[in-house]
């Protein structure tokens, strides 16, 4: 009988297999076919393959199918045999395997194109597409499957939650890092484990990459945290292209030396991606012998977890979930929700999170509102600005189920009871998709009184989940805040049963903190003097309101008493300047003001709102030029300090100058034609003979925003068309561009016509090869450093 | 010689083209950004044919000048170049082009009003062709395994005066790529590169 892949790796460290292709182009592959039509064309040849790397010590072959897709296939018009080609694929490597007593991993690599937000590519067609891949995998005969070189989280997803649909094999998962460990959209090792963890991937780890020396910090960090046995498969070092040739560095010695530090991380299968031969592999094998992996004994935890950060949910500090998107009695957020612009959750999102809010969560219940596209809009607008995992409130299935099911991260499913309808409706949706899941001590028989009646809900949960394969840590127990005004008492109840949860269910623990006070005046006082008895009963996680000072007071204080400020560093620092600290967070007044919300637009480069938002500043009274004054002008300023002081770069400048237009744009159409919107004219222009421009344009473009009107010569402009303009426009101020050595001279030629013409205009100069002292040798009034240094110092012709 | 480089062979590298964005703190990670400058690369090369052209000549020492012996003999002035090629027997001169379409692709963003897709667009193309023109360096080298070869190297690097590119694209006929040369001595479209690489003869041991 043929051991599994988990009775194997209990035995010793499994060594994969290297590259497929470079190995399909030496055997006659040319370039432009299709490596996967070679299952069909040529089985002979990739049998051999298979066969080369189980003779130099492999013990898991991968099959030739990691363009398999039919998203990829497309790209070759195969797209329609999909199914067979992977197919054959799985029946080649499993005959290879079986001759030579290995397993056969059917591979699925990523579709070559971005999900939405950052692609065309919808989340359902990449997740078809996945799921035909691996049917005709598994019915290719593989005993595993391996989901790999990923590098956006929610194809990763895709992935997963396809091969979970059609097998119960196993899955390994890896994805691909790039700079400062983390994947090109973003994504740290932490995060990918906890998200394939979630999904019920069997092996976790990372492949291809930038070669061994740039995956070993990152399974150094998967090392501590995750109870999953370990896999890493590294490219061959660095691409270099030699001799009109990609040529991977690494030797089968070098691969060797890291399979060894690799082995001493606790790594369960080593192998190799790109630029790994059968004589690679051979030297990894020969290194690692026939040794067990090392015991690493890391006990499960719960975590959560956006696209780009993890949250612990257990065991660190305590965890804040943010409690201010909800509309309950807030008419403008209703209104943000119900128009769909998302602004001010955005806006309350961001506050929460530099509030200290580790988890946001999202309930857009109201009368009036569509729930499940409010709910999608609100949780894609969150996700955008903010690196907060998200708390799903709402417990109708098909809402969780959509959520879910495309966020690219492990969300937080707020709540379920203990009814056992509704236990059993929402539990396989949380598994299946990968979530947290809050669970109310209460079912069908209402809320019970007694802390007994409590902790057998509890018990119900806990069981039911686990039926489902949710692990105890992935479950939060709220033990039901009790109004304090309703029932005396009753506060301290709540306060037993979660101390009795702690200790005899082994799950985590979160409480709603503000229903104590309901129907009682100075709420605040109420709700942190309870926050602050909870934690000392142990509470895991607190909905609260983040912004809210008394309850910033007690966590602070928390932190000092409970040890995890250390030497109160964090306290002593804030405290030092308590007035300034407090008044940051009295936004409730300027969040909901229409004006504040175009400031937020600007500065977030919300381009898809800023017109709409300018608009309905205009309706509540605004005039255009005071808008552009007070609110459009602060905030690009806002923006442009970030850039100089390097916080921000050129393009999210840019991205704010694009949001700043779409309102500028709305005000000039609405406006009285007489009214004009001009701080003064500036003609701009890139020297004859220089045929760049893009500088130029951005500086025009910052100067519209900035309330100039800009007449934009273009580039390749001969002096006499300058000087006509000047003239034609009574200008005051004339913007030359030039980037080139050779077109300096042109710049200075121009500045002579200006001068002998006597024209009374400022000039300023800028561009690549321009520097301050030609700027003055030249004659010039000013000199841009950049872009916002151009529109500074306009304003300062412009006042002289 | 003609030559059409094949995308597939162009290794574009994303950090480049933030770095040529300005996008230089590593501690800033944006995802957004990021993704989008990886799809402009993968634009660039749907939209863009790169292909090159290249000859070798005889290149001598007239004076303290070197002098490429190409149909109109082309006279090196300046010192980094002539102490670039010393010791050179030949010289491959190369231009490479992507062509015309990224570069209208990126006007049209502009007048579109989408200036941050314009800019990245425009960065990625010039890291595009920087690559390109290392394909053909490859190729180049690959095709004189008798001689070693010097670095590429352009007008414009070191004192090497860009007035030169009218020369160059005359000799090998750049033209025939799409290559022009304006009056300021700048290429179009935008995106291509001209340069000069050195073969000198293996010392024998």
């Amino acid at each position: 009988m043929r051991h599994t892949l988990k009775e194997r790796m209990d035995k010793r460290i499994l060594i994969y297999d290297g590259a497929m292709g470079t190995l399909l182009q030496s055997a006659g592959m040319q370039p432009g076919e299709c490596p996967e039509m070679w299952n069909i064309d040529h089985p002979e040849a990739v049998m051999s393959i298979h066969e080369a790397y189980f003779r130099s010590g492999s013990d898991l072959v991968l099959t030739n199918s990691f363009g398999g897709s039919s998203i990829k296939l497309a790209e070759y018009h195969l797209g329609d045999m999909a199914y067979e080609i992977n197919r054959a694929a799985g029946q080649i490597a499993k005959a290879a395997s079986l001759k030579h007593g290995g397993l056969a991993v059917g591979t699925i690599g990523p579709c070559g194109q971005f999900i939405e937000p950052y692609g065309r590519m919808t989340f359902d067609r990449v997740f078809d597409s996945f799921k035909e891949q691996a049917r005709g995998l598994v019915d290719g005969g593989v005993d595993a499957i391996n989901v790999e070189t990923m590098a956006d989280l929610s194809e990763l997803r895709a992935a997963m939650i396809a091969v979970k649909e059609v097998t119960s094999l196993p899955v390994i998962c890896q994805m691909t890092f790039a700079d400062r460990n983390r994947t090109v959209l973003g994504t740290d090792p932490t995060t990918a484990v906890t998200v394939m963890e979630g999904l019920g991937a069997d092996v976790v780890g990372a492949n291809c990459s930038g070669g061994p020396q740039e995956l070993y910090p990152v399974l150094e960090e998967m090392a501590k945290i995750t109870h999953l046995p370990l896999v890493v498969k590294p490219n061959a070092g660095l691409p270099q292209l030699i001799h009109g040739k990609t040529v991977f560095p690494a030797t089968p010695a070098m691969m060797a030396e890291y399979a060894e530090r690799f082995a001493q991380l606790g790594v369960a299968i080593i192998g190799g991606c790109c630029g790994n031969t059968p004589a690679h592999i051979q030297a990894i094998s020969n290194q690692i012998g026939k040794r067990k992996p090392i015991n690493r004994d890391i006990p499960y935890t719960g975590r959560l977890a956006s696209r780009t950060k993890t949250i612990w949910m257990m065991g660190h500090d305590i965890v804040i979930v943010g409690e201010r998107i909800n509309p309950t009695g807030k008419k403008k957020l209703k209104v943000d929700m119900q128009s769909g612009e998302m602004a001010l959750v955005q806006e309350l999102a961001k506050t929460q999170e530099t509030a200290g809010a580790d988890v946001l969560d999202i309930n857009v219940g109201a009368p009036g509102i569509n729930e499940k596209e409010a709910m999608e809009q609100a949780v894609q607008a969150v996700s955008k600005v903010s690196h907060c995992p998200v708390a799903i409130d709402s417990t109708n299935v098909d809402i969780l189920e959509t959520i879910l099911r495309t966020y690219p991260g492990k969300a937080l499913v707020n709540s379920v009871t203990g009814k056992q309808d509704q236990l059993r409706a929402i539990l396989p949706i949380v598994k299946k998709y990968g979530a947290g899941i809050v669970g109310l001590t209460m079912d069908e028989n209402g809320l019970p009184s007694s802390v007994d009646d409590r902790i057998r809900i509890g018990q119900v949960i806990v069981q039911t989940a686990k039926e489902y394969g949710i692990r105890a840590e992935d479950i939060y127990l709220d033990c039901l805040v009790m109004t304090a005004a309703a029932q005396a008492g009753a506060p301290l109840e709540t306060l037993n049963a979660l101390r009795r949860v702690k200790s005899e269910l082994g799950v985590g623990t979160i409480a709603g903190v503000s229903n104590v006070s309901h129907g009682l005046p100075a709420r605040d006082k109420l709700n942190s003097v309870y926050l602050a008895a909870l934690l000392g009963a142990g509470l895991d996680a607190a909905i609260i309101d983040p912004m809210e000072p008394k309850n910033r007071e007690v966590l602070q204080a928390w932190s000092v008493i409970s040890g995890t400020d250390t030497g109160a560093a964090a306290y002593i620092a804030s405290n030092q300047n308590i007035a300034a600290n407090t008044a940051a967070f009295h936004l409730e007044g300027m969040l909901l003001d229409d004006a504040n919300r175009l400031r937020v637009a600007i500065i977030n480069g919300d381009k898809a709102n800023a017109g709409r938002i300018a608009e309905a500043c205009m309706t509540m009274g605004w005039s255009p030029m005071d808008l552009v004054d007070q609110v459009m002008i602060p905030a690009l300023d806002e923006v442009g300090r970030g850039y100089e002081e390097g916080r921000l770069y050129l393009p999210q400048l840019m991205l704010s100058a694009e949001a700043a237009e779409r309102s500028f744009a709305y005000l000039k159409k609405n406006m009285d034609p007489n009214a004009v919107i001009s701080r003064g004219k500036v003609i701009m222009a890139t020297v004859k003979g220089d045929i760049h421009d893009i500088g130029k344009n951005i500086v025009s473009v910052l100067l519209e925003n900035y309330g100039y009107s800009v007449i934009d010569l273009g580039k390749d402009v001969p002096s006499e068309r300058i000087i006509e303009a000047i003239v034609r426009e009574k200008a005051q101020v004339v913007g030359l561009s030039a980037l080139m050595t050779t077109t300096m001279i042109e710049m200075k030629k121009t500045m002579e016509s200006i001068q002998s013409m006597g024209l009374p205009v400022k000039t300023i100069v800028g561009g690549a090869v321009i520097t301050p002292e030609y700027a003055s040798e030249i004659g010039a009034d000013a000199y841009g450093a950049d872009a916002q240094d151009a529109v500074r110092k306009v304003a300062e012709l412009m006042a002289t | 010689l003609l030559k059409n480089i094949d995308n597939k062979r162009i290794i574009a590298s994303p950090e480049e083209v933030q770095r040529l964005l300005g996008m230089t703190n590593p501690a800033q990670n944006d995802p957004e950004m990021n993704a989008r400058v990886q799809s402009a690369l993968s634009q660039c090369g749907q939209l863009s044919c790169p292909q090159g052209v290249y000859d070798t000549y005889a290149i001598t020492e007239t004076g303290d000048k070197l002098v490429i012996q190409t149909p109109v003999p082309i006279v090196l002035e300046g010192r980094s170049i002539n102490e670039h090629l010393t010791g050179c027997q030949r010289v491959t001169l190369m231009a490479v082009s992507i062509g015309r379409s990224v570069e209208f692709e990126v006007d049209r963003l502009f007048c579109e009003r989408e200036y941050v897709q314009g800019m990245i667009l425009d960065a990625a193309a010039s890291e595009y062709v920087e690559q390109a023109a290392e394909v053909l360096d490859q190729d180049i080298r690959m095709e004189n395994q008798a001689s070693s070869q010097t670095r590429r190297f352009s007008p414009g690097y070191g004192d090497w005066d860009i007035r030169i590119q009218n020369e160059i694209v005359n000799a090998i006929e750049a033209d025939r790529i799409g290559i022009e040369v304006t009056q300021s001595s700048m290429l179009i479209p935008r995106k291509s590169i001209t340069a000069v690489i050195g073969h000198r003869t293996k010392e024998e041991r």
